[in-house]
């Protein structure tokens, strides 16, 4: 079925670029550690600080292609590493967001009534919570800032819209001929929402869940912006964008390799979710 | 009509009440208030008086009740009678926080306000010339510009424009307030500029696709073969129609705008109640940030039934289906 | 989408409804009557391509290039001098406004209450205590005459106050109205958390308790003299009275508070609070019936809520005229640059900062572990690598406390790798330590910054850190209770300029509690707490030197604490504003600021004629 998808999506252009942006993005967070030289973690303060405490600019020392970061750490080896905690997080995040999102529309959707109306009340109701503000507080019960806990929260506070439209989608398919026959035929509701409903949600689920992919990214950086991201010193392309806020007037290339690589690495996922509406026919709205 | 609303009110004060009660647990969850605002210096002795002042060293049941205003409340300070109409002291500011949203609300407004103007009238200008002009070059730089919007994070682009636009260019004021009612409008220019610029992707995408299908459409068709021609239909029938779903969608962006504002105004040292929410809840002070979780959930409910009656007044398909 | 052409009751529809088939109708109607601009339009837009490569990525790229290059190059440089220039009086002028500013909110105008920095600085200027501190730290007369005077057996303190002063309210300061505000202080209603430093007065626990009202030791003598009786010899007692805590206020708004109103600024000091928009500024207005005219500002405007980023773009613009908070990137910019650098000032702070370590949990219970810790620490590199913005200090007083040991004392904590691995192997790990230790600090990214510095220098000789960082209210919360933390970074700065304000509280063993423990690192040496105690009852200075020279040493050795560094305070004020002093307790004093004024705009020549 992919491959079909992939054929049918290599004519469009769009998909094409997405795609090419994707394995960019992807390939060097996951190619990148191994080109990297340095330990992400490792400070070479005598090397890249000099004594009147100025950080070494990219290309100034040898083998550290994009100079320091604020505490004498291989620039480029954060980024690469950090693409890959940023993609991980994402990735964790948006499976979460979308398995639950599919369980609970399609649920919404095929049970109707009281089960309906209690999971869109839920829905309103995570919804409606300050996003940040819970995040914050949450993030104050756990207290554990790791890479995990990070994604799990995302991915626990995102999953409304797409329950949203699948909900509608699967209300839509309900009616179909086939349903109604498979019912009549008497296969149970978790057969019919496996084999028959799931099939022809997959679609809006696909594309909602690569634009969510980008909104992870950039939910993550905004997180760690306001220091709940994770555990120091492992990197993040927040993390390292929070690290760089101070030294924006000086050094504004450490705020602009991160925020750039994150608006590519979003840029990619939503365009790619274009490219899916189109080649799958999904509407929008 | 009248029964929907009321069920629609209702609802929405559920959601509330939802919420809140959601956030009181939480809050009573993260930790002790009392060491939080006495700060490192304080003897057991204080932290004692400053619990039983506050009513903290109560089962938490009991907090909740007198907070919601079920249970009468025994304690002078702190927070009780929500029901009856008290928010409650702030336990850090020496103030009430009545006093406190009076101030810093009409900010967080204002500037919300001129970034969801920047926001719509670019999105829906822009994405009704993209979903009508016949030349790629134009649809395209447009698309280029909203998908910009939507990848970059709202505090690298503030940052950036900061420094560039405010400090060295001097085109606007580095962050801040002003004191005059003018000059906060001039200082709100550039977050909301920032906000409104990045913002308006969103609805540039729904208009464009809501005006091609529109012109793909029968009453398109039926429109020009009236004789109208394509200028006249972009410019003086399409709007009406292609506003729908943005009205809708200002609806469902209130919640960003309240989350956003907590980035926006760290950034640009805006004081309002995002930067202060952050502050309460970095502070343990449970009663301000309930609160700002209350004016928050109230906010997004009122604008999700303002979008509603809207549509039903202005669109009556709506009320149809 | 389909639109269904629904006919709708023309009664009920808004005018502006837009029911597609209405709006037709209107449209025909409209367009019949401009029949001759119609124009016969083709049919609709050709559907999407899919063939070529579509500009749009294109100009996506470019678009991102060029955004690019603006974000690292700039669209101008920032000009490296300031923008302006004093008007060169040589005798201080009065008048102006001087503008400074902190990142969060004033809490509280309420002297009694008032703890925190911040607020302490906002009413600073309305409000004066008992006795003042000089910029060195020593103790001066405020409102008072002179010094205290002490009795023959140490427990009676006698201080006569200056008999021009005059309340901003029009009432004169007496012997009353200080007593009155005393109490109030003192009282347990008002939750003042100054109490602890008066515990010694005589019946202070009967006041407190509601037994009386009134207190035995606070005696008015005559309208313009007060006595304090204290139950032991307490040689730290008279810097009690310069803190903010013992500040007069008005009799008028003592009134206010006692009916349960906020108390409204009304103090004897410099300035009179002229406004105050929360969150926003807090505008002052000279005082006319100062007791001591000078030359200052007319007005002086504290902003709050102005984050570090935006202070120093503001500072530059001249919109600040003092700037005091630097990343370590704008330390080094200040320093370097020819034209800010006569506007800098750096002076060591009192404030000692480490990492305490948790006596009472493992591996920590042993102090050979302890003192690894402290050898392992190579402060020096630190300190390059923060934009050299701190003194590196190896042991708990502060250079300019009475006590301190001389920086090359054996007994000194300090950078030696092999005498922290033979430490541990001594404490039996020689291989290091078996399992990681949790280390805490605080959210933010200098915190995190320094975590990232101790995590890699005790990996050298085998101790994993794992880095914790939680909000300021877990902090707090969590490592004053007993058996919590293992490890974590504090600071602590004195109350006032003497060595008890520092070693009382974090190492005497009075100060652990099992809920609220001021001595966090739960160190218990009862030769140590004697010696402490002793210190207090000790009147002949020389003496009481040694006693803490001893105490600094026994700590030291211990190591209860890994002791790092003394931060230097950097302060740059715009070349306009004169006479600025460095104030050792109070981190913002602008009482003897004048500013020269009109400001001219800086010219090249001078900052070339500054640079040679």
């Amino acid at each position: 079925m992919l491959a079909d998808l992939f054929r049918a999506a290599a004519g469009f252009w769009r998909f094409r670029i997405a795609l090419a942006l994707t394995l960019c993005v992807g390939l060097f967070a996951i190619i990148g550690p191994f080109i990297a030289q340095h330990d992400p973690i490792a400070q070479f303060t005598e090397v890249l600080i000099d004594d009147k405490g100025r950080l070494a600019g990219p290309f100034e020392v040898s083998g550290f292609w994009l100079g320091a970061d604020a505490v004498g750490r291989d620039e480029f080896s954060r980024l690469v590493h950090g693409g890959k905690v940023s993609l991980i997080v994402a990735v964790v995040a948006s499976s979460i967001a979308v398995s639950l999102g599919l369980l609970v529309g399609m649920l919404a959707g095929y049970l109707s009534g009281p089960v309906d109306s209690f999971l869109m009340r839920l829905v309103d109701f995570v919804l409606s919570l300050p996003f940040l503000l819970v995040a914050i507080a949450l993030n104050r019960v756990i207290n554990r800032p790791d890479m995990l806990t990070v994604a799990v929260l995302l991915g626990l506070l995102s999953w409304t819209s797409l329950a949203r439209v699948v909900r509608t989608k699967t209300l839509q398919v309900r009616r179909c001929g086939y349903v109604i026959a498979a019912r009549a035929l008497g296969y149970g509701p978790w057969h019919i929402m496996w084999r028959h409903i799931l099939p022809n949600v997959s679609a809006p689920a696909l594309v909602l869940g690569t634009t969510t992919l980008g909104n992870m990214i950039l939910m993550e950086a905004a997180m760690s912006f306001l220091g709940l991201g994770v555990r120091p010193p492992v990197p993040s392309w927040g993390s390292m964008l929070r690290e760089a806020q101070d030294l924006m007037i000086h050094a504004p290339h450490l705020v602009l390799f991160p925020g750039l690589l994150v608006g590519m690495a979003v840029f990619a996922f939503n365009l790619m979710g274009e490219a899916l509406r189109d080649v799958l026919d999904v509407r929008s709205h | 009509m009248v029964e929907h609303l009321i069920r629609r009110t209702a609802y929405a004060l559920f959601i509330v009440w939802a919420s809140v009660s959601c956030v009181f647990f939480l809050m009573y969850a993260v930790g002790d208030p009392a060491s939080a605002t006495l700060g490192e210096r304080a003897s057991a002795e204080q932290l004692a008086s400053f619990r039983a002042q506050h009513g903290l060293d109560r089962p938490v049941l009991s907090q909740y009740l007198t907070y919601i205003g079920v249970q009468p409340c025994h304690v002078r300070a702190g927070y009780c009678g929500l029901l009856q109409g008290h928010l409650g002291d702030s336990l850090r500011l020496d103030a009430t926080i009545a006093s406190v949203f009076v101030e810093r609300i009409p900010r967080t407004a204002l500037l919300g306000a001129m970034a969801t103007t920047v926001e719509v009238f670019v999105g829906v200008g822009l994405g009704l010339w993209a979903g009508a002009t016949r030349r790629r070059w134009v649809d395209s730089s447009l698309l280029t510009f909203a998908y910009l919007g939507i990848s970059i994070p709202t505090f690298v682009a503030g940052l950036i424009a900061l420094d560039q636009l405010a400090f060295r260019l001097g085109l606007f004021p580095v962050g801040g307030y002003g004191e005059t009612p003018l000059e906060h409008i001039k200082h709100a220019l550039l977050p909301s500029l920032v906000l409104g610029l990045l913002g308006s992707a969103t609805y540039l995408r729904l208009v464009r696709s809501e005006t091609r299908d529109l012109l793909a459409d029968e009453f398109s068709r039926m429109l020009r073969s009236l004789g109208v021609s394509q200028r006249r239909l972009t410019l003086r029938y399409l709007p009406r129609l292609a506003v729908l779903p943005v009205i809708t969608l200002l609806g469902l962006q209130l919640p960003a705008l309240v989350g956003g504002a907590v980035i926006t105004e760290t950034i640009f040292g805006w004081p309002g109640l995002g930067r202060l929410a952050v502050e309460a809840v970095y502070n343990l002070d449970a009663p301000l940030v309930l609160a700002i979780v209350l004016v928050a959930s109230v906010a997004v409910q009122a604008g999700n039934l303002l979008a509603d009656i809207a549509l039903q007044l202005l669109d009556p398909r709506v009320l149809r289906s | 989408m389909c639109l269904t052409f629904a006919p709708t009751k023309p009664g009920r529809s808004l005018p502006w409804t837009v029911s597609p088939l209405r709006l037709i109708q209107r449209a025909a109607r409209f367009e019949r009557a401009h029949r001759q601009r119609l124009l016969v339009e083709g049919q609709s837009r050709p559907p999407l391509r899919t063939g070529r490569c579509p500009r749009r990525y294109v100009v996506i790229i470019a678009s991102a290039l060029v955004m690019c290059q603006v974000a690292l190059t700039g669209c101008r440089r920032a000009a490296d001098h300031p923008l302006y220039r004093g008007a060169g009086h040589k005798a201080p002028q009065a008048g102006g406004t001087f503008r400074f500013y902190h990142e969060t909110n004033v809490r509280t105008l309420d002297p009694h209450v008032a703890y925190d920095e911040l607020s302490i600085a906002a009413l600073r200027l309305v409000y004066e205590p008992l006795l003042e501190f000089g910029p060195d730290g020593e103790l001066a007369p405020g409102l008072a005459e002179a010094l205290p005077s002490l009795s023959e057996d140490g427990l009676h303190y006698r201080l006569k106050l200056r008999e021009d002063v005059v309340f901003q309210d029009g009432h004169p300061l007496d012997a009353e109205a200080v007593r009155a505000s005393l109490y109030r202080m003192l009282a347990a209603k008002t939750g003042s958390p100054a109490a602890e430093f008066f515990t010694k007065v005589r019946g202070l626990a009967a006041y407190r308790a509601g037994r009386t009202d009134h207190i035995a030791g606070i005696i008015v003598e005559d309208a313009h003299t007060l006595r304090f009786e204290l139950s032991e010899v307490d040689v730290a007692f008279p810097f009690a009275l310069g803190l903010t805590f013992t500040s007069p206020i008005a009799p008028s708004a003592l009134a206010r508070a006692a009916a349960g109103e906020r108390v409204p600024p009304l103090g004897t000091g410099p300035y009179r609070l002229e406004s105050w928009e929360r969150g926003v500024r807090l505008t002052y207005k000279a005082n006319d019936n100062y007791h001591t005219p000078s030359a200052r500002p007319e007005r002086m405007v504290f902003y709050e809520n102005v984050p570090r980023h935006l202070a120093i773009m503001r500072f530059r613009n001249g919109e600040l005229d003092v700037l005091f908070s630097f990343s370590p990137a704008d330390a080094t910019f200040f320093r370097e640059s020819a034209a800010w650098q006569p506007q800098v000032h750096e002076n060591v702070d009192a404030i000692i900062g480490g990492i305490v370590m948790n006596c009472e949990l493992p591996p920590f219970d042993n102090v050979h572990v302890r003192r690894a810790v402290a050898f392992a620490l190579n402060r020096e590199r630190w300190r390059a690598a923060r934009g050299n913005s701190f003194v590196v200090w190896g042991q708990p007083l502060p250079p300019m406390f009475d006590g301190s040991l001389p920086p090359d004392h054996p007994s000194v904590q300090h950078y030696d790798l092999a005498r922290a691995r033979a430490e541990l192997a001594k404490a039996g790990y020689p291989d290091g330590l078996p399992y990681p230790i949790e280390l805490w600090l605080g959210e933010s990214a200098g915190a995190q910054v320094s975590g990232q510095f101790a995590q890699a220098d005790l990996a050298k000789i085998g101790i994993t850190l794992e880095l914790k960082p939680v909000s300021f209210a877990v902090f707090l919360e969590e490592t004053s209770k007993r058996g919590r933390v293992p490890m974590f970074f504090s600071t602590w700065g004195q109350d006032f300029p003497d060595a008890s304000s520092i070693l009382d509280p974090l190492f005497h063993s009075r100060g652990i509690e099992s809920d609220a423990s001021q001595n966090r690192s739960f160190y218990i040496n009862e030769k140590l707490s004697r010696l402490l105690d002793q210190a207090h009852l000790t009147r002949d200075a020389e003496e009481r030197n040694v006693l803490y020279a001893t105490a600094s040493k026994i700590i030291a050795e211990d190591a209860p604490w890994a002791f790092l560094y003394v931060p230097l305070r950097m302060t740059a004020y715009q070349p306009y504003v004169r006479n600025t002093t460095h104030h050792q307790v109070w981190s913002h004093a602008y009482e003897s600021v004048w500013l020269d004024l009109p400001r001219m705009p800086w010219t090249h020549m001078q900052s070339a004629r500054k640079a040679n």
